[in-house]
């Protein structure tokens, strides 16, 4: 069986300075892999790069067998990746039902997408009784839990979340991880960028340590447990 | 009373002109950022369009209005295409389109005048005729421009606030990165609004047309209305762009009715100064953001 | 670093000077001197363009405005007022400064785009307002003449009087003068782009934010800038209406300001010496297809996007470009990437 997405020797980056030095990641489907490592070490440039936000200097991506490497980034939603980016990214003068709608842009079924909106409204009742008012006019979890819905909309084989509990109450990131939790239920892969290891054991399946633009260490759920001395030495002891 | 409804009229029909071509500018400055100077050329396309081709197709007003808006469509799409493409992501982009669309500004005037001369010839396609209102003789010229620029501003609001394709727009502008993330193809969306917007002041450019007559510089002083209209209403807001549009149109009928026809522009120009200093953003504008 | 830098500009601009100052033992044909003159005027309006929307990071689309004032305010002054034309020149340069720092200071509260349009918006509309003036406010020979020419504007008023003075050489007297506004010019810009003032230009262009907390002033520093260029900009003005005895409407066209937008384009916005490429570029280009019959705005079209499209640096990037790839640049590695002034 090929992976949804497998990534070989990424190499890009902003301008001249190449962030990622050849980063090789593997996703497997109804898994949750974690991404981990101190901040600005290209964490969200892998996500940046896997979306096509980013164009790739050289390494290979593939999604199903299929190279993508060249494919501009709304192709790729089409084929099923979905990147919630940092900070949200919401339509700020969208409503928050627009804005999930705007997630379902390329599902042509209208009454699939309704079903996944009212399923998302489950996950999240707080933005069932916020959908008419505009996203810039939510609080700080709320958004999250838009971009995270917004994301789900898509119904993608991939989810890329980029740290979904930043700066989030212990009550919100929960219900958030719960939420992913449901997601690859429906034998979704995903990929959950954290600076902070400790959200993350117990709900990823594989680690994955980054440090200057390379993967310095991998391993199960299981190792990461055995191996905490050498998060320790790249995290500073968490 | 006779006075207030002939200020009136003509306030209404310069602003209905404005507005057309002043909310096009805003819809393509709130979703690509950019400054179209060639926009006076797109209306000025719209009208010659109409004028030489209604003579093969009939002379009848809808007819000629659907020309003119396909010639200003075609122009919007191909100025995207051949020239704005290519710079959307570079640095300087705001500088650079400006200048870029004012270099085809003078080519394509260049162009016009060279295959139909400085001759201003009146356009055919319009109304002729006129109604009496409370005593004041009204053509049915300025009716119809008033009707029309309701009429296409209207779906243009609908468009936008209504539909899937409006919604789409509307995300694009507010934050490009995420509408790709959604799986919207952003350059198509562009190549929209430019044809769009291109259609609008292809409107606008027969409408003036029927008032004036037509030359290659025809679009010059519309398009200084309009670049007044789109910052005084904040650079991007569509909905305000339309609006300040029968503002100034009124005010500048007034002014020119008060104090002579050549004082009109600098009256409001003066005005949006002082708007300006007041609230530097705009009277209705945030940031860049096709607004509603 | 900024002090090498402004020594070799400063020797530049000397080398510059030096070669205009002896071009007439070499060259003494009158149409070639004339068109010298025009060449000179033209660099001054497109360098200080350059100064305004290349370093200060302003996009003025009122220029030519400035330019205008120059050329009027010798018409007026010589005209109705009866001063000497040496006393003109600098009233109408100070003219076109207190203009630039009205419109600057309503103008450049706000940003980007909004000024360009604003600053279009007001040279429009005083262009509107004279040619459409038909009070008169003097009679001159039978005809009338409204305070600012109206449609025609002003001409064949007093000029630098070399006539008598020098007979069959008085362009030499007329290339002169122009050649001490344009060597005027051409040291102050490059004291301004690579002294004190231009490191705030680049600290605001670079990072608008992080300069204020500096207390670098953005709007104090480009309203300073906009009265330099439009000091330097009014003395081209009005030593071209001293030349050609000239001052109308015409000066600030459209298609005047995108003939010098051409030259600040084609040289390469941002650079030190790319105008004045640009402005030989352009004027021999438009001078080659006039024989092609009146392409001159096609030209002018053409060159805005090509340039814009394909070589955004315009000439002088291009050169650095030749210079660096040659081996012959003399500040090698790093450094020549980290400034911004190509040749």
């Amino acid at each position: 069986m090929t992976a949804p997405l497998l990534a070989r020797d990424l190499v890009s980056g902003y301008h001249a300075r190449p962030v990622l030095q050849g980063v090789s990641v593997e996703l497997v489907a109804g898994r949750i892999a974690g991404l981990i490592g101190p901040n600005g070490h290209g964490k969200t440039t892998l996500l940046r790069t896997l979306s096509g936000s980013i164009p790739l200097r050289s390494g290979k991506i593939e999604m199903n067998g299929e190279d993508v490497s060249r494919v501009p980034v709304c192709d790729r939603v089409g084929r099923g990746l979905v990147h919630i980016p940092q900070g949200d990214q919401l339509f700020g003068d969208l409503s928050v039902e627009e804005n999930l709608r705007m997630g379902a842009y390329l599902r042509d079924d209208q009454k699939a997408v309704r079903q996944t909106l009212d399923e998302v409204f489950t996950i999240f009742p707080r933005l069932a009784e916020r959908r008419r008012q505009t996203a810039s006019s939510l609080s700080g979890g709320e958004r999250r839990m838009a971009g995270i819905g917004r994301g789900l909309m898509a119904e993608g084989r991939v989810l890329m979340v980029d740290e979904p509990s930043l700066g989030l109450a212990p009550l919100v990131i929960e219900q958030i991880y719960e939420a992913l939790r449901q997601a690859v239920q429906s034998d979704r892969a995903i990929l959950v960028v954290e600076e902070n290891p400790s959200r993350l054991l117990g709900v990823a399946d594989a680690i994955y340590l980054m440090d200057a633009g390379r993967i310095v260490w991998s391993g199960s759920a299981a190792e990461t447990v055995n191996s905490s001395d050498i998060l320790a030495t790249y995290l500073g002891g968490h | 009373m006779d006075i207030l409804i002939q200020i009136l009229v003509t306030g209404l029909t310069l602003g209905a002109m404005y507005a057309l071509a002043s909310v096009g500018l805003a819809l393509i400055f709130g979703t690509l950022g950019m400054f179209n100077m060639a926009h006076g050329l797109f209306m000025t396309i719209g009208a010659y369009a109409a004028f030489s081709l209604s003579g093969y197709l009939g002379l009848v007003l809808p007819v000629g209005l659907l020309i003119a808006m396909a010639a200003g469509a075609l122009i919007g799409v191909l100025t995207h295409l051949l020239i704005v493409r290519f710079m959307l992501t570079g640095p300087n982009f705001e500088t650079n389109v400006m200048v870029a669309t004012a270099g085809l500004a003078i080519l394509l005037q260049d162009v016009l005048l060279k295959i139909f001369g400085a001759y201003p010839f009146t356009q055919p396609v319009k109304v002729e005729g006129t109604i009496r209102l409370a005593g004041v003789a009204i053509t049915l010229q300025s009716v119809v421009i008033v009707a029309v620029a309701l009429v296409l501003i209207s779906a243009i609001a609908f468009l936008l606030l209504r539909t899937r394709f409006g919604m789409t727009i509307r995300a694009t502008a507010m934050n490009r990165e995420a509408a790709e993330l959604m799986g919207v193809r952003t350059t198509r969306v562009y190549l929209q609004v430019m044809g769009l917007a291109g259609a609008l002041a292809g409107a606008a450019g027969l409408m003036i047309s029927s008032l004036t007559t037509l030359s290659p510089q025809m679009g010059g002083d519309p398009l200084l209305k309009a670049f007044v209209i789109c910052v005084v209403a904040g650079l991007g807001n569509v909905w305000g762009a339309g609006i300040c549009a029968f503002a100034l149109g009124l005010l500048e009928a007034t002014v020119q009715f008060e104090f002579g026809v050549r004082f009109g522009f600098p009256v409001m120009l003066l005005l949006v100064i002082l708007v300006l200093v007041w609230r530097p953003q705009g009277l209705f504008g945030r940031e860049r953001v096709v607004r509603l | 670093m900024g002090n090498n830098n402004l020594r070799r500009h400063l020797l530049v601009a000397a080398l510059i000077a030096l070669a205009f100052a002896v071009l007439p033992l070499f060259v003494t044909e009158r149409y070639f001197l004339g068109e010298v003159i025009i060449f000179l005027i033209w660099s001054i309006v497109a360098a200080n363009w350059n100064l305004l929307m290349g370093h200060a990071g302003v996009f003025s689309l009122a220029q030519m405005l400035f330019f205008a004032t120059g050329a009027y305010g010798v018409a007026v002054a010589t005209q109705f007022a009866g001063l000497s034309i040496w006393l003109a020149i600098p009233v109408a340069a100070l003219a076109a400064t207190l203009l630039a720092l009205i419109i600057g200071a309503a103008c450049l509260r706000l940003s980007g785009a909004y000024v360009a349009l604003l600053t279009y918006a007001i040279a429009e509309m005083i262009h509107i307002l004279i040619v459409t003036d038909t009070a008169c406010f003097r009679q001159v020979g039978g005809s009338c003449l409204q305070l600012f020419g109206g449609a025609r504007g002003f001409s064949r008023f007093e000029d630098f009087g070399f006539r008598p003075l020098l007979k069959a050489d008085w362009i030499l007297g007329n290339y002169y003068v122009v050649w001490a506004v344009f060597a005027f010019t051409i040291f102050a810009l490059v004291v301004v782009i690579h002294g004190r003032l231009g490191l705030g230009f680049r600290a605001i262009r670079d990072n608008v934010g992080y300069a204020g907390s500096r207390g670098i002033n953005r709007r104090k520093i480009q309203l300073i800038a906009f009265g330099i260029s439009a000091f330097l900009t009014g003395l081209a003005g009005a030593v071209y209406a001293g030349h050609f005895r000239f001052a109308g409407p015409s000066l600030f066209e459209f298609s005047s300001l995108m003939f010098v937008l051409a030259m600040v384009i084609v040289g390469g916005l941002g650079s030190t010496w790319g105008p004045l490429i640009g402005a030989a570029a352009i004027m021999t280009v438009v001078e080659i297809t006039k024989e092609l019959g009146d392409a001159r705005a096609i030209v002018l079209g053409l060159a805005l996007i090509l340039f814009v499209l394909f070589l955004p640096k315009g000439l002088a990037g291009s050169l650095e470009r030749l210079q660096r790839a040659t081996g012959l640049s003399r500040k090698p590695g790093p450094e020549a990437s980290t400034s911004k002034d190509p040749a």
